[in-house]
């Protein structure tokens, strides 16, 4: 998997410093728990696609549905964006 | 199929007839309003328009009608155009920042002093409250004639009595009420009227107007070629050329035309009706469930939108779920409305708007109640 591009979220109020990650490929479960080992998941299935939310303490939440091609990354305000970088290695060492 | 229900926003879809006026225009000769006779001997669109749209309004005998960008630009107008030395204004805590941006312009300018008039719970503003506001040296009052975080509605009737009564300049955002409720601006008798094309009057975006009335005349805030009296290097002084300098919107004048025909022939009382059965079905549907806190009295109210917020979810959450797991496209945060959250408790981040159209249909209100209460039922694990 790979994050294709972040895009930088404007207006949005949850904090001043969220960006989505485009993926080159759809989200599963597998990968949902491959993201869950950089933290705490929440894993949601009776909404109308399951749900899933992402909390590394103190540093950044990742949230999404699956099947999507893209999941939100909300960081703490300020202009850090270093775990985007985290993030995209992360994810470019998944094998689907 | 994503569902709109944000028409609070931008109305969507527009009646077939915009869409069909706006092709055909486009596959018509250009005409130029002022700048080329291609339209001749049928009329310009800009003056039928012009036309219409002040006999929708009953502004025919009372006001000039002046085309603009949108409610914006006509707050603007109206606002900086009438104000250049200090004095004192009220306006009120449920106004769009299209108006105290101005407002704050005058202050930087002029250091005009400014009162903000305290709404309620709901959002009704109290006409006794804007009288009491009133001092010897106000000179306008900036009124919302309708919330776009409750819809709440403000008595403009009443309160354009309270302007003649203290001699005060009556400015009155339309955004929200144009296409919504019947206005009479001959009733009314405000000295600004200012409206937006692509809310409910069914027009494009970049789109709107400013009624000033007869005994204004407002500084224009731009200058240039009108296509009228172009031997002089001076901004013409007649109606409307002197604020309507520049290139016209008539992509947009077209289709406020078909926008307003539409709403004639379909009746401004049957669209009303059909948006208020469907806040009313999801008042009574989501207003006692789990979590839910809505932000709406039935008293004064349009009835067109319903803004409400789910126990401690962020109300950009909720928008976030309903529209990526749901695709139901709806609105939240302060919408521009920075001041109203104080006093109606959606500090600091405001709140989730639902805003639906006339053609918005039962299943699709039943799957936006359905998806409200499932994310109500996750609340706790979506924090």
């Amino acid at each position: 998997m790979k994050v294709v591009y972040f895009e930088y979220e404007e207006g949005c109020l949850e904090g001043c410093n969220v960006y989505s990650a485009y993926l080159d490929d759809s989200i599963n479960k597998n990968f949902i728990d491959y993201l869950a080992k950089l933290g705490k998941l929440v894993y949601i299935t009776d909404m109308k696609k399951p749900v899933f939310k992402v909390i590394v303490r103190g540093k950044y939440t990742m949230k999404g549905n699956e099947n999507d091609d893209h999941f939100l990354i909300i960081l703490p305000e300020g202009e850090d964006i270093s775990p985007l970088l985290t993030i995209k290695e992360f994810i470019a060492s998944y094998v689907g | 199929m994503k569902i709109y229900l944000n028409n609070g926003s931008t109305s969507f879809p527009k009646p077939a007839e915009v869409t069909e006026a706006i092709i055909e225009h486009f596959q018509s000769l250009p005409g130029n309003y002022g700048r080329s006779g291609i339209d001749k001997g049928k009329g310009s669109i800009v003056s039928i328009t012009r036309a219409l749209i002040s006999d929708f309004f009953n502004a025919s005998e009372s006001h000039n009608l002046v085309f603009t960008s949108g409610s914006t630009e006509a707050l603007n107008l109206a606002i900086l155009g009438s104000i250049t030395e200090k004095c004192h204004i009220v306006t009120t805590a449920i106004e769009h920042n299209s108006v105290y941006r101005p407002l704050d312009k005058l202050k930087q300018d002029y250091g005009i002093e400014l009162t903000i008039v305290a709404c309620d719970e709901y959002g009704n503003v109290a006409t006794d409250d804007i009288e009491k506001a009133i001092k010897a040296d106000t000179k306008m009052l900036v009124i919302n004639h309708c919330s776009n975080i409750t819809g709440a509605i403000t008595d403009i009737q009443t309160v354009s009595e309270i302007a003649e009564r203290h001699d005060c300049i009556l400015v009155i955002d339309g955004s929200q009420s144009a296409g919504v409720i019947p206005i009479d601006l001959q009733k009314i008798n405000c000295h600004y009227f200012a409206f937006t094309g692509h809310k409910s009057l069914y027009g494009l975006q970049g789109c709107g107007g400013l009624f000033i009335r007869k005994d204004q005349n407002p500084q224009p805030l731009k200058f240039g070629g009108t296509g009228f009296k172009s031997d002089s290097l001076s901004q013409p002084q007649e109606m409307p050329y002197k604020y309507e300098s520049g290139t016209m919107n008539i992509p947009g004048i077209v289709s406020l035309n078909a926008g307003i025909e539409w709403i004639m022939a379909t009746g401004i009382d049957k669209i009303h009706a059909r948006k208020v059965a469907i806040i009313k079905k999801m008042v009574d549907s989501i207003a006692d469930y789990r979590g839910i806190k809505l932000y709406y009295s039935s008293i004064n109210n349009s009835d067109t939108l319903l803004s409400f917020n789910i126990g401690k979810l962020l109300p950009d959450e909720v928008h976030y779920w309903l529209e990526t797991n749901y695709d139901i496209i709806a609105r939240s945060g302060l919408m521009c409305s920075p001041v109203i959250r104080k006093y109606i408790g959606t500090a600091p981040l405001g709140a989730v708007r639902i805003s639906p159209s006339f053609f918005t249909t039962d299943e699709e209100v039943d799957y936006t109640i359905n998806a409200i209460k499932k994310i109500a039922d996750n609340e706790e694990n979506l924090i």
